[in-house]
């Protein structure tokens, strides 16, 4: 077994320090929850080890944070890394994986593609994070994925890079998935009229979003949502009535709950956004 | 486009769901409240996420029947799939 020691960051309206876990697994220091891909730091000894999360542990609390736990985890799997530009990741605990692609030249080759399946069939992961920095087009990710996905997430690029980022038609995820509750997509993927029953919550962030989203959405059938959040880099293009329209039009059992519009006076979910001098 | 004339619009439709209006610099009470007067359907069913409300412009508008809130990072990616 490994510990687990949970540091939470003191409030912060305007963001602030992650939260961060630290991980004593072996002679290992995994440090976690406040970068994409946890670190490993591979230490000597167990002492060694011990001394230097200490230490750790340490310098969060003296910058204010709260220390939960220590508590019993299960032992860390070490991150695969395919090739210079893939870093897979995978959390026991919470039994999520991330998929990192780092190269910003090329989409990703097909045996990049086969590893992260590999990946995902040996894990069974709950939650799969999938993030480029690179331009995806023309591809299609659902054939990478596995039925014990609950979620799904494909976000990582600027603004400028999501109308260049695609993993195909989102429908085809949906497919793929059965079990799904949650997914968001950004960028410039598609979607196609489908039906999906436990789908519960749907973000689409688009810089804009691929056209297909709104009518697609209009003639969809999920019955499970509850929420459905559109983000989009600018509304100028899209009538009002077009997406009243498409939100009442969205066959849910019970309508969702909340739908949540980014407005583009906002246009940006960086915490560094600043707020507009009021003149009063 | 603008979060106003999103909120008139659903409120003219009257849907039955729940609207969340993400705009960090949203800070037209005024003009919300008399979008309120003409489109009663939306009271109880807004939500407001502006981080320059004062505290009593946010009590305006739950008293209005509108949930206005600074924390819009919880709403939205990428703190919304932080936990999935």
């Amino acid at each position: 077994m490994a510990i687990a020691y949970e540091l939470e960051p003191p409030p912060n309206p305007h963001g602030g320090p992650l939260p961060v876990t630290y991980v004593l697994t072996g002679d290992a220091v995994v440090q976690k929850r406040d970068s994409f891909i946890p670190r490993w730091r591979t230490l000597a000894s167990l002492a060694e080890a011990k001394a230097y999360l200490a230490a750790q542990v340490e310098a969060r609390l003296q910058r204010g944070f709260t220390l939960v736990g220590p508590r019993e985890v299960a032992d860390e799997v070490p991150h695969v890394e395919v090739g210079r530009d893939l870093t897979i990741a995978f959390d026991t605990e919470t039994r999520r994986m991330t998929a990192h692609f780092q190269d910003a030249d090329e989409p990703p080759s097909e045996e990049k593609f086969a590893a992260l399946h590999a990946c995902l069939r040996r894990r069974e992961p709950h939650s799969l994070h999938v993030a480029t920095e690179g331009d995806w087009q023309g591809l299609e990710l659902a054939q990478t994925l596995v039925p014990s996905l609950k979620a799904f997430i494909f976000d990582w690029q600027t603004a400028p890079r999501q109308a260049r980022c695609s993993v195909g038609d989102v429908a085809h995820i949906l497919a793929a998935c059965p079990s799904l509750t949650r997914a968001c997509v950004s960028g410039a993927s598609s979607l196609s009229a489908t039906r999906h029953e436990s789908l519960r919550e749907l973000h689409f962030m688009g810089a804009p979003l691929h056209p297909s989203i709104l009518p697609a959405l209009a003639a969809s059938d999920f019955p499970a949502l509850e929420t459905l959040g559109l983000s989009h880099e600018d509304w100028r293009h899209l009538s009002i009535d077009e997406i009243v329209q498409v939100l009442g039009a969205i066959k849910a059992r019970s309508w969702p709950r909340s739908a949540s519009t980014e407005c583009p006076r906002s246009r940006s979910w960086t915490p560094w956004a600043p707020p507009r001098r009021r003149g009063r | 486009m603008s979060a106003l004339e999103v909120m008139d619009a659903v409120g003219a439709a009257a849907p039955p769901w729940t609207l969340t209006l993400v705009d960090v610099n949203f800070d037209f009470v005024e003009e919300t409240l008399e979008i309120l007067e003409r489109r009663p359907a939306l009271r109880g069913k807004l939500r407001l996420a502006s981080e320059v409300l004062f505290g009593e412009e946010v009590d305006q508008l739950a008293a209005a029947g509108v949930a206005a809130t600074a924390d819009w990072r919880s709403l939205i990616p990428p703190k919304v799939y932080r936990s999935w």
